[in-house]
């Protein structure tokens, strides 16, 4: 990831449930938009509500697809060390999945806790 | 932790946005899911903390792991905080426990508004203490 220019910043919010970590998350990426920096907000959370926090409707909210399951490879080295890398660059990923979102915001589902065929 | 799961939560460590863009990502809620495979790109992580005690030693928990999964920077942030007793509790915490306390986010009636309806805080109002105190947090977090 030493790749990354200087300004692409990563951000992360966490804290128990009923916290306010959404609330927080989801108004700190429409600050940021509303100041004309271009925002990816992505929904870590298997119970996903960034989207309304953000501004959507809660209707058009529960349509987002999550990303799929097949988008990391494993690779496994000469010493048995596994590895996962993305099948696309995060751009493609985000431009692909990504729903836009009011002030300059693109929301990315990571998706809700399935247990079918995990385990 | 199921297979399946774990390798899709990978794709969260994963995902940055590039040019000039700014990735917020809201985790998952509790502490378990905190691991080098979901927070490998992250460069600050929030911390959320409320103004009672289990919520402060949950919080130092998660900042304290995320300090150990090597993100360069962390930050308790408070809230839900009314009035200076809160805050005076809050601080004395974060200064036992060597806590880096970044802003200090006020309970505010527009946000239970907000949460009620089902829409976004600045689209209740823009003029509201919590968001004031949320913009001073961009300005803390997108400063290097």
């Amino acid at each position: 990831m030493s790749e990354r220019t200087i300004g692409v910043y990563r951000v992360a919010v966490c804290g128990k449930g009923g916290s306010g970590k959404t609330t927080i998350a989801g108004t700190l990426a429409r600050v940021l938009g509303r100041r004309g920096r271009r925002v990816v907000a992505i929904d870590g959370d298997s119970n996903p509500n960034l989207a309304v926090t953000l501004g959507l409707p809660a209707a058009e909210a529960q349509r987002i697809p999550p990303l799929p399951r097949n988008l990391l490879v494993e690779r496994v080295d000469a010493s048995g060390n596994r590895t996962y890398v993305l099948r696309e660059s995060p751009d493609t990923i985000i431009r692909t999945y990504g729903v836009g979102a009011p002030d300059n915001v693109t929301l990315v589902l990571m998706g809700r806790v399935d247990h079918a065929g995990a385990g | 932790m199921c297979g399946t799961h774990a390798t899709v939560r990978r794709v969260l460590g994963e995902l940055v946005a590039a040019g000039d863009d700014v990735t917020v990502v809201d985790m998952e809620a509790g502490l378990e899911h905190l691991s080098r495979g979901t927070t490998r790109s992250t460069d600050a992580m929030l911390v959320i903390a409320e103004p009672y005690f289990k919520s402060l030693e949950t919080a130092r928990r998660g900042y304290e792991l995320a300090k150990e999964l090597k993100i360069p920077r962390v930050f308790i942030v408070a809230n839900k905080v009314r009035g200076a007793r809160d805050e005076d509790a809050i601080k004395a915490f974060c200064d036992r426990n060597h806590l880096v306390l970044l802003a200090t986010v006020p309970h505010d009636e527009t946000v239970l508004e907000a949460e009620l309806g089902g829409v976004a805080l600045l689209d209740v109002s823009a003029q509201t203490p919590s968001v004031a105190e949320i913009q001073r947090l961009a300005d803390l977090v997108t400063a290097s």
